[in-house]
């Protein structure tokens, strides 16, 4: 097989496997993200937990698996992002670790405060998550400061707060509004009752959140540098420079 | 300075969530399959109990089986954070089980378990038990694609070094599947696995028994748990045995040092059953010896050498020259990448570049070195702590040793129906830490006795580490063992309140509630 075809086959792989996770954890993120709102009750937060119970866990593995075929395929791109966003990278994997321990650990004791404990990390997890997702994305679409030395060792010379500029925190912010406008329509299918008249006002705030979030980014996007059509693309040129 | 610092704290790190995680992954090995095993029973024999016992240990299993995800997620997330350089250097050959593992065994594991928990009143009978011999096939393919992995940093079968991307690359990837050494370490660390679930279920069996409480139940669950542990417990040593082989072929410095032996004996060596090792004097003090042992064990033959520390050392020297040679022809091939001579030197002297590069720990340029660095190179080939090695060693097959007895006696009183004698079970409850003890006495034995590579022999350690700075890494370790300090102390706290409920604990702890 060339080199062409299999680098296709990879995107390929790639695209299938963000836009399984961003379908089917998508929903189990933003329903559990809503619960400090669209679930009052302890009762309440059960039904939406439960709603995803039994499938999160898988859904969370399009996650681990999109990390694997980085890992595999793009092993410059993953050792520096991963290396260079150093707690960036840590607080997710901090949420990927208090996710799974949440959901299970939630139900085995009774007592009000260690439920609710486990609600509050669940929930903030699922939002950060949601969060940091768009300011990855967001990052990636303006570039970071990294360089190779010459044995290909890469230095990041950024910051972590060097991360959360403009354009990818209003990236983060439409992600969450997906996520949220995401959980909330799942919600509807699941529950009923107040859970549902909730989670039916919160479906049309982010929904309106994603409109907002998505037109000023179309706006900002014309103005950031290298989105300018500068000359005629070049058919004979390289597909890619760098992979 | 600060360079050896992060690297000294990444190693800590990296050691200490990898012994962490191994607290969890052979409980959840061995649990799925006795899981499977129960179930299997209980829809051949319709009675109802063995329905219970599979839930009540389903229970358990799952407590210990989260931790095992979430933990398991760090390893992944550790090889770009930490280890960026070696990441990028061996990643096409490294990150492809790993992939692998993702997509065949992690999502049929994750994806199925929770329909174990949530599935008992949704699906047949039938579909149930399909369902659980899944999540225990998943777990054991997990174990399989990690460790050829595993196996491919302890002996690098299948990649070749490529000057232009200035990293390992893919050879032939049926040599990295069917390496022996990962074929080996699977069958032994699964086994083991299979040990620890067996061991739990028949401590917590004997805590029932001794109280007299649940008695139907713990008998029945202590026969399960003695015949499979039985038959894991004799493949384990039998297939850690052949592991001990494979190993002396490929890494002579981890046999020499498990053995805590400077100088090379005369043939069949024997094994050192105690022994001081110092590493400042290269000798081994109060030695009692087992005459012929290690020769048999590591060579299977009485007439070729074990070869002793001190000879490796004077081996490595010369190897460590040759892979300086290889380091000029990279270097001359880096400025002209057309030049004949240099490529043809380095096809010639590739094979030890990785020796060229343990120079670095002192200069930047390797060809610069004078005869003592070399020498200095040279004994760095030693593992750093040649006394913990040699003890870990001999705690795990002890241990070893210990399961067999236990399970041998155990099954002569299943046996003779005399499984309630009062000493086997506090015996049966005293070994309760010990397949944890041998296993992380086992990996520290693996990944210890690999040092100073990464991947044996192409990579040091030192190497792969990424660019960090000591004060990142102070506050990314002391937020691991944080945050991992309080999950365990909850993750002990429930499973020991979940034994002590009982079997009643499934409805306790029903998902839904």
């Amino acid at each position: 097989m060339d080199y062409p075809t299999l680098r296709v086959i990879w995107w390929l792989l790639m695209g299938i496997l963000l836009i399984g996770f961003m379908i089917y954890d998508g929903f189990d993120l933003g329903s559990v993200a809503l619960m400090p709102w669209v679930g009052r009750t302890d009762i309440e937060r059960r039904v939406i937990i439960n709603a995803v119970g039994p499938v999160w866990e898988g859904n969370q593995v399009w996650f681990v698996l999109g990390g694997g075929v980085f890992f595999a395929a793009w092993p410059y791109l993953y050792s520096t992002a991963f290396s260079g966003f150093y707690f960036a990278m840590l607080l997710v994997l901090l949420t990927f670790i208090m996710r799974p321990v949440g959901f299970k650990y939630r139900s085995k004791l009774p007592h009000t405060l260690w439920r609710s404990t486990w609600d509050r990390i669940l929930s903030t997890a699922a939002i950060v998550v949601s969060l940091l997702f768009g300011v990855a994305v967001g990052n990636v679409l303006m570039g970071v400061p990294f360089h190779f030395d010459p044995s290909l060792r890469v230095f990041y010379t950024g910051s972590f707060w060097a991360l959360l500029r403009g354009f990818p925190v209003l990236c983060g912010i439409l992600s969450l509004c997906l996520f949220l406008m995401h959980g909330a329509a799942y919600l509807l299918v699941k529950t009923e009752g107040d859970v549902w008249r909730r989670a039916r006002i919160a479906a049309m705030w982010a929904a309106v959140g994603v409109g907002v979030c998505f037109a000023i980014g179309g706006l900002w996007v014309v103005h950031l540098p290298g989105y300018q059509l500068a000359s005629m693309i070049d058919p004979a040129g390289p597909s890619y420079a760098m992979d | 300075m600060s360079v050896a610092t992060t690297v000294l704290l990444s190693r800590w790190q990296f050691g200490l969530t990898a012994m962490y995680h191994f607290l969890f992954v052979p409980l959840t090995l061995g649990l799925s399959v006795l899981l499977g095993i129960m179930e299997t029973i209980y829809v051949m024999t319709d009675r109802q109990i063995w329905q219970k016992m599979t839930q009540f240990w389903g229970v358990l299993f799952g407590i210990n089986f989260v931790m095992g995800v979430a933990t398991g997620i760090t390893m992944e997330f550790q090889f770009g954070t930490n280890w960026a350089y070696y990441a990028q250097y061996v990643g096409d050959v490294f990150g492809t089980p790993l992939a692998i593992e993702g997509l065949m065994a992690f999502f049929l594991e994750s994806t199925l378990v929770g329909l174990f928990f949530f599935g008992w009143h949704r699906l047949s009978k039938i579909g149930h038990l399909i369902v659980t011999w899944c999540v225990a096939l998943g777990s054991s393919l997990s174990a399989l694609w990690i460790l050829i992995a595993n196996g491919w940093m302890q002996h690098p079968v299948g990649a070749h070094f490529n000057f232009e991307t200035l990293r390992m690359e893919v050879k032939d990837f049926g040599a990295i599947l069917f390496n022996p050494v990962a074929q080996a370490k699977f069958v032994h660390t699964i086994s083991a696995g299979y040990v620890t679930g067996a061991i739990f279920m028949l401590a917590v069996s004997a805590y029932y028994l001794l109280r007299n409480r649940h008695v139907a139940f713990a008998k029945r669950s202590m026969t399960v748990a003695i015949s499979f542990g039985l038959a894991s417990a004799l493949s384990v040593v039998v297939l850690g045995d052949e592991s001990g082989y494979l190993i002396s072929e490929n890494q002579q410095m981890k046999i020499a040092a498990i053995e805590g032996m400077w100088k090379t004996e005369k043939p069949p060596a024997s094994f050192n059953l105690f022994g001081i090792p110092d590493q400042a004097k290269h000798e081994t003090r109060a030695e009692i010896k087992i005459p012929y042992l290690l020769g048999l064990i590591a060579t299977r033959s009485l007439d070729t050498p074990v070869l002793g520390m001190e000879d490796l050392v004077t081996h490595a020297k010369v190897r460590i020259a040759e892979g300086v040679k290889a380091y000029d022809a990279l270097m001359r091939l880096q400025a002209h990448p057309t030049d004949r001579m240099a490529r043809a030197d380095l096809t010639r002297y590739q094979d030890d570049l990785g020796y060229g590069l343990l120079l670095r720990a002192w200069m930047a340029d390797p060809r610069k070195a004078t005869a003592q660095d070399i020498e200095k190179a040279a004994w760095s080939t030693l593992p750093d702590n040649v006394f913990a090695l040699f003890w870990s060693f001999r705690v795990m097959v002890a241990c070893g040793f210990c399961f067999i007895a236990l399970f041998g006696v155990g099954f002569y009183l299943s046996a003779k129906r005399m499984l309630q004698k009062r000493w086997f079970l506090w015996a049966a409850l005293c070994a309760l830490p010990l397949p944890w003890i041998s296993a992380e006495a086992g990996w520290f034995v693996a990944e210890h006795g690999r040092q100073p590579w990464v991947v044996e022999g192409v990579l040091p350690t030192f190497l792969g580490a990424s660019s960090l700075s000591p004060q990142q890494m102070w506050v990314s370790l002391g937020g691991f063992v944080l945050v991992y300090t309080v999950l365990a102390v909850i993750e002990v706290y429930l499973m020991q309140k979940y034994v002590r409920l009982g079997p009643q604990s499934y409805e306790a702890s029903h998902e839904t509630t």
